[in-house]
């Protein structure tokens, strides 16, 4: 089965899945110090290209589509907002 | 490297004009390859008291040693490829409304030069920040009567202004005036949309552009980093900036 076939089911898959990118994509390290509430630009794990990537991940693999004014810091930062603005969005679909 | 008479070095006066501001200034333009010396720099001081000069600005690619005032920032020049810029910043789909600016918008980009990066006036305590965002406004209309086709405004879905920006053009090259983002749309996606946006301007407008440049302070760190992913480099060309008051 293709990863973006992979039916998602709860805020925690949905979780697993933006870490395992962030780890990969960006060598980060979750941990103590990089949570799911960590704000990833201030951290200095994603920069605007790093930003511009994962927005397209997301909404390939969540099969979502991201408005230019929900792009900002306060819904994509950390990768709890991340999972609270995608189900949202899957919830409203 | 070469010293110099500073004699044969040209004040350039100009008149700082704005509603808080008003006074008599200057810039001398240190040529490549010359260095001057704190005793240069008194020398130029005195000319500028003799023409009545309020603000001296010297910029010079070399720092002038043993001064006792610190430059006011390093200004660092960036080129790239056209083609290669055009190539990477094209990777992320358009998402904003951006359109091109026209005459009528004035009042929505003073709304954002509000939030716009400090700059070396900003830095100077002797200007205030109504001053310097009064200027900044003054110079964009400038460049903007020159180049009226490569500037743009980006709007959200409430028509707000989020984003404006400016780019000037000389033969070869398309540079990267300025561009001032709201601070919650600084994520890079809105960045995007202006820069793609005045390429394809810059481009469309002559086709014969081969470079994208632009100047960036060295102090900026999230200005470098954004310029430096979609392929622009530090060419080497720098002024350090120094100021004095009478």
């Amino acid at each position: 089965m293709e990863a973006n076939s992979t039916i998602i089911t709860s805020g925690s898959d949905i979780a697993d899945e933006v870490r395992a990118y962030i780890a990969d994509h960006f060598l980060a390290d979750f941990g103590p110090d990089l949570n799911y509430d960590t704000d990833l630009f201030v951290a200095g794990v994603i920069d605007s290209f790093g930003f511009a990537e994962l927005v397209v991940f997301l909404e390939k693999r969540f099969n979502v589509h991201f408005e230019g004014e929900e792009l900002t810091a306060d819904n994509l930062n950390t990768v709890s907002n991340m999972v609270n603005t995608i189900r949202k969005k899957l919830d409203a679909s | 490297m070469l010293k110099t008479d500073c004699n044969q070095l040209a004040l350039e006066v100009v008149k700082f004009d704005t509603e808080h501001f008003g006074f008599r200034c200057a810039t001398v333009n240190v040529p490549a390859g010359v260095v001057i010396t704190p005793d240069a720099v008194d020398e130029l001081k005195s000319r500028a008291r003799v023409e009545n000069i309020k603000f001296l600005t010297v910029m010079s690619r070399s720092a002038i040693l043993n001064l006792e005032q610190h430059s006011h920032g390093v200004l660092s020049e960036y080129i790239a490829p056209f083609e290669e810029v055009r190539n990477r910043a094209s990777v992320f789909p358009r998402r904003f409304h951006v359109e091109p600016f026209n005459d009528n918008n004035w009042k929505d980009v003073v709304q954002l030069t509000k939030f716009r990066s400090s700059n070396r006036f900003s830095k100077d305590s002797h200007f205030d920040e109504a001053a310097v965002f009064e200027h900044k406004v003054k110079l964009f209309r400038l460049q903007w009567q020159r180049f009226p086709k490569l500037a743009y405004l980006a709007y959200s879905k409430q028509s707000e202004p989020v984003g404006f920006h400016i780019c000037v053009r000389d033969k070869y090259a398309v540079n990267q005036y300025d561009m001032v983002v709201r601070p919650d749309y600084r994520t890079g996606t809105l960045a995007f949309d202006l820069i793609n946006a005045g390429l394809k301007a810059a481009y469309h407008d002559d086709n014969s552009v081969k470079l994208v440049s632009t100047r960036i302070y060295d102090d900026n760190g999230q200005a470098v980093r954004f310029f430096s992913k979609l392929g622009l480099k530090r060419n080497g060309s720098e002024f350090n900036y120094y100021h004095f008051w009478f």
